[in-house]
């Protein structure tokens, strides 16, 4: 500052009140001599840089006293002054000896006076606003973070539906990534008849106040970048910040849960199905059974009483042979109808298939205790020894079927029924229900599906069921999987299921 | 003049007795047995061929056959059964 005539005394005195004010409340004043390198500092700055009151500074000692990391940017701050005349205004650690290192800030500027160049300026300690910054930035960081294993996506607009913040998790459910998302309207997450709409949605809730979603949630459809479409459960909040509303949006992608629920249903209807046209074939071949005695014997009679009449001398004979021979031709018509119709509810069983056992055991396991499990405590433990892999004819419902039938009547004591050798080329095993009687219906059809029998009944009832089963391994699958077979005739599997009641 | 005894083995009366009509009416004699437990329970049984169902309670068709076989008797066996079973009926 150059002054054309000299101070008077009251402008003397005022800038001594004011160097008063600005040293004895926690500003600091320097001045450096671009000539010489000397440092004049008043004693606040000699206080804040921590050096003694009387020892001689230059701009050396100055940066000794500063923390290396920051001693680059001091230099070529006072490089970019000296040379173009900008202002500096650098933040920087100073460390000691016995103090803890503290941040201070040094502004100034380059002042020319008589042909001399001076570095002046001032100094403050901003330590503390310093670590407050830090502290603030570490806590958003870890925010941050806890919002980021946030496994819902989450997403937050503004009042006008422009994307302010998208998760990560939002990142990977639209394949967007925050930068691109962040500033365009939410309504480009929206396949069409929202997308234009959702604009509306937020004027009549900011007019109306009526909620239709938020607090509510409701199954929509989300559009990602690519332009698929996938079904979403949309949560949305709202919130105010700094006088401002925001809506926060919390998305469940449901498209894995949508096609479970969809192969559940399918595997359900399989199953009715399938247990309907078991029945069915039951029931068939129970009346198979019991209808195939009497119609034998009105053909045995009509047979025996046609040949009895054969050298009758009666007039009508020739035509009660007629009819009679008709009478038994009709009963074994009868047996043919019902012959028919055990061989349709047998025919869609035959084909063949490679299974891996316990996969089939576990997920017919899952199915059929579904309900079981919320009914009787009992628990399903199985026990399958891996990589066995079976033929199985009959289609995969069926043996579902058995399963979990044979999961139901674990109960009920059952007698044994020795299976068959394992010379037979189809395998099968009998299945009785009731103690007493064996009905007709356990030997069914050629192909019958693999069924499950119960092993000796427990020694004690807590111990539950076991159940084997013997079906035909393939050696196709056990060539592959480096096991040698010897022959295709039915094994043994030691596939056990041992079901426990728990919780009693 | 019989031609030859039958012994018929079934559970079921009304199979038993149109059985007995209808071989009776072609000439053979015909014994009627209720199981094939009575059959075999009787210490000796005149030469015949035996006409046995499948299925009963008790001692079936088949392990009559097995037993015959096993006592080395030399009457004829006949299984009828009302299922149609190939490879049952192809066991034996």
């Amino acid at each position: 500052m150059t002054e054309p005539a000299p101070p008077s005394t009251e402008l003397l005195a005022r800038d001594r009140r004011l160097q008063q004010g600005i040293d004895g409340y926690g500003v600091g004043t320097w001045e450096l001599n671009l000539a010489t390198q000397e440092l004049a500092c008043s004693a606040t700055a000699r206080k804040l840089l921590g050096v003694p009151a009387d020892a001689p500074l230059t701009y050396d000692t100055f940066i000794s006293l500063v923390d290396p990391d920051d001693r680059e940017q001091i230099a070529l701050a006072l490089q970019q002054s000296i040379e173009h005349g900008d202002k500096i205004d650098v933040m920087y650690r100073v460390a000691e000896k016995d103090r803890p290192s503290h941040w201070l800030r040094a502004r100034g500027g380059v002042v020319h006076e008589d042909g001399a160049s001076y570095l002046c300026g001032i100094v403050l300690d901003i330590d503390q606003q310093k670590v407050l910054e830090q502290e603030l930035r570490l806590q958003q960081g870890q925010l941050r973070s806890i919002l980021d294993t946030v496994p819902d996506a989450m997403i937050l607009i503004d009042g006008r539906g422009i994307m302010r913040f998208f998760s990560r998790a939002a990142e990977r459910m639209f394949g967007m990534s925050e930068r691109e998302a962040i500033g365009q309207n939410i309504s480009v997450l929206m396949p069409r008849p929202d997308a234009t709409r959702h604009d509306n949605y937020i004027d009549r809730y900011n007019n109306t106040g009526e909620r239709h979603i938020i607090g509510i949630g409701r199954i929509v459809t989300g559009r990602r970048k690519d332009g698929s479409t996938f079904p979403i459960h949309l949560s949305i909040g709202e919130m105010e910040s700094g006088g401002e509303r925001y809506f926060t949006g919390f998305i469940r992608d449901l498209t894995e849960y949508q096609q479970t629920q969809a192969r559940l249903h399918e595997l359900q209807a399989e199953l009715v199905h399938v247990s309907r046209l078991t029945a069915m074939g039951e029931m068939a071949s129970a009346l198979a059974h019991e209808l195939n005695q009497p119609l034998s014997a009105i053909s045995n009679y009509m047979k025996g009483s046609r040949r009895l009449l054969a050298g009758s001398t009666d007039p009508n004979t020739v035509k009660i042979e007629s009819a009679m021979e008709r009478a038994a031709e009709q009963a074994l018509r009868a047996g043919q109808i019902i012959r028919r119709l055990r061989d349709f509810v047998a025919r869609g069983e035959s084909e063949k298939r490679v299974e891996s056992l316990a996969k089939l055991i576990e997920e017919a396991g899952a199915l059929g205790l579904t309900g079981a499990r919320n009914k009787a405590s009992c628990c399903a433990s199985l026990s399958i020894r891996p990589m066995i892999w079976c033929w199985s004819t009959g289609c995969r419902s069926s043996r579902f079927w058995s399963i979990c039938s044979a999961m139901r009547w674990k109960r009920w004591p059952i007698p044994i029924r020795r299976s068959c050798p394992p010379a037979m080329r189809a395998w099968r095993t009998t299945w009785s229900r009731s103690p007493s009687r064996t009905p007709a219906a356990v030997c069914r059809s050629r192909s019958k599906p693999n069924c499950f029998r119960r092993s000796s009944p427990p020694r004690k009832p807590e111990w539950g069921s076991d159940f084997r089963s013997a079906v035909r391994s393939s050696r196709l699958m056990a060539a592959g999987c480096g096991r040698k077979r010897t022959a295709p005739a039915a094994r043994r599997s030691a596939s056990r299921c041992r079901w426990r009641p728990s919780g009693i | 003049m019989p031609k030859g005894t039958v012994h018929v083995i079934d559970d079921d009366l009304a199979m038993r007795e149109s059985i007995d009509f209808l071989l009776s009416s072609a000439g053979y004699e015909v014994r009627l047995y209720e199981s094939a437990q009575a059959f075999l329970d009787l210490p000796d049984v005149e030469f015949g061929c035996i006409l046995s169902d499948v299925r009963m309670p008790g001692i079936d068709g088949l392990d009559l056959l097995k037993r015959q076989k096993a006592a080395g008797s030399k009457l004829p066996v006949l299984i009828m059964t009302g299922h149609g079973d190939v490879p049952l009926a192809s066991r034996q």
